[in-house]
C-alpha cells in the first residue's frame, strides 16, 4: 500500500504498543508445564501485517523493537537474546515467502512459527553451551509442531483481521 | 484465488523434519524415559564409596566409624530409611528422585547425590 512515510511510522507505533499488549497478555498465560519455552505468539501477527501493510523495512524495525521491548518490560535480559534471535529468524523466513508470492497467510505465519522456536533454540545452545544429548531431537520435534500449529492459528487471526486492519488504515490517511 | 499446492509442500516439509527428529530420538534412545539411566553415588566422609543403580529395587546397610545406615532404592528414587545418627534428618528428607536435591548424614559424613549425566527432564538452572 503507498502511504507517506510519517504515516506509515505513525502506525507502526500504534501497531508497536498492539504487540506489546499481546505479548503481556501472554506472559499472564503460560504453556510452561510440558515443555519450556512454548507459548502462542499472539504478537507476530501483527508483524505479519505490517509485512503486508508497511512493507519489510517497517516490519522489521516494529520486529527488532517487539523483541527488545517486550523482553525488557515483561522479561529478563537474558530473554532479550533468545527472542531477538527468534525473532530476526523468523522475520527472516516470513520476508522469503512474502517475496515468493504464492504462500498463503496462515503458512507465512506457520514457517515464522517453527524459525521463531529453532531461533531461540540455537541461542539456547549456543549460551549454555550443553547440547543435551539424546535430549534434543525430541526437543526439536516438539519445537517444530508447536510452532507450526500455534503460527498457523495466529496466521489465521491475521487472515481474517487483514482486511479491517487495511480498511481502517486506508481510511485514516485520509483524515 | 492462489493455489494451495506450495503450501502443503511446504507444512509436509516441515512435518517431516519434525518426524525426522522425533524417529531418531526413539531410535537412538528407545522408548525407555531418561530417568531409566539414573545413578546414585554414596560417598563417605568426602571420599566416593558406591554407587547404586536406581532401577533395581534393593536395601542395603552402609557401616561408618559413627553408626550404621540403611540406604532403600525403590521406584526410580533413593532414601536412607535407617539409621542411629542424632537428627534423623537424613531419614527425613525421604526419597529423592533426580539431580536437585541430596540426602546427607552429617553425624556419620554420609553424603547422597544423584549424578545422571543427561540433564533431560530436570531442567534447574534455566531462566526464561
Amino acid at each position: 500500500m503507498q502511504l507517506p512515510i510519517n504515516t506509515k511510522s505513525a502506525y507502526t507505533g500504534i501497531m508497536l504498543s498492539f504487540a506489546l499488549i499481546l505479548s503481556y497478555l501472554e506472559s499472564l498465560v503460560s504453556f510452561d508445564m510440558l515443555f519450556p519455552g512454548i507459548k502462542l505468539g499472539l504478537s507476530n501477527f501483527i508483524v505479519l501485517i505490517a509485512l503486508y501493510v508497511f512493507g519489510p523495512i517497517f516490519a522489521f524495525a516494529l520486529c527488532i523493537s517487539k523483541a527488545v521491548l517486550s523482553s525488557l518490560l515483561f522479561g529478563s535480559m537474558a530473554a532479550m537474546i533468545y527472542s531477538l534471535c527468534g525473532a530476526v529468524l523468523s522475520f527472516a523466513i516470513m520476508f522469503v515467502l512474502y517475496r515468493c508470492g504464492d504462500f498463503h497467510i496462515p503458512v507465512i505465519s506457520a514457517a515464522g512459527g517453527v524459525f521463531h522456536n529453532l531461533g531461540q533454540f540455537i541461542a539456547a545452545v549456543y549460551i549454555m553451551k550443553t547440547f543435551i544429548p539424546g535430549f534434543w531431537a525430541l526437543y526439536l520435534s516438539v519445537l517444530i509442531i508447536s510452532g507450526l500449529t500455534t503460527g498457523l492459528i495466529t496466521g489465521f487471526i491475521a487472515q481474517l483481521a487483514f482486511p479491517y486492519i487495511k480498511k481502517i488504515i486506508s481510511k485514516g490517511d485520509r483524515i | 484465488m492462489k493455489k494451495y499446492g506450495k503450501d502443503i509442500i511446504l507444512l509436509t516439509f516441515f512435518l517431516c523434519v519434525a518426524l525426522i527428529c522425533l524417529s531418531c530420538h526413539f531410535f537412538k534412545n528407545g522408548f525407555h524415559s531418561e530417568e531409566d539411566s539414573r545413578t546414585a553415588n554414596i560417598y563417605l566422609n568426602g571420599e566416593f564409596i558406591r554407587s547404586v543403580d536406581l532401577n533395581e529395587d534393593i536395601s542395603f546397610r552402609i557401616d561408618s566409624p559413627g553408626g550404621f545406615n540403611v540406604i532403600t532404592v525403590k521406584d526410580n528414587a533413593i532414601a536412607v530409611t535407617d539409621s542411629d545418627c542424632a537428627g534423623r534428618t537424613c531419614i527425613n528428607t525421604g526419597y529423592i528422585h533426580n539431580n536437585t536435591s541430596f540426602i546427607a548424614c552429617i553425624p556419620h559424613g554420609l553424603f547422597i547425590r544423584i549424578d545422571s549425566d543427561q540433564a533431560g527432564g530436570d531442567l534447574d538452572a534455566i531462566a526464561y
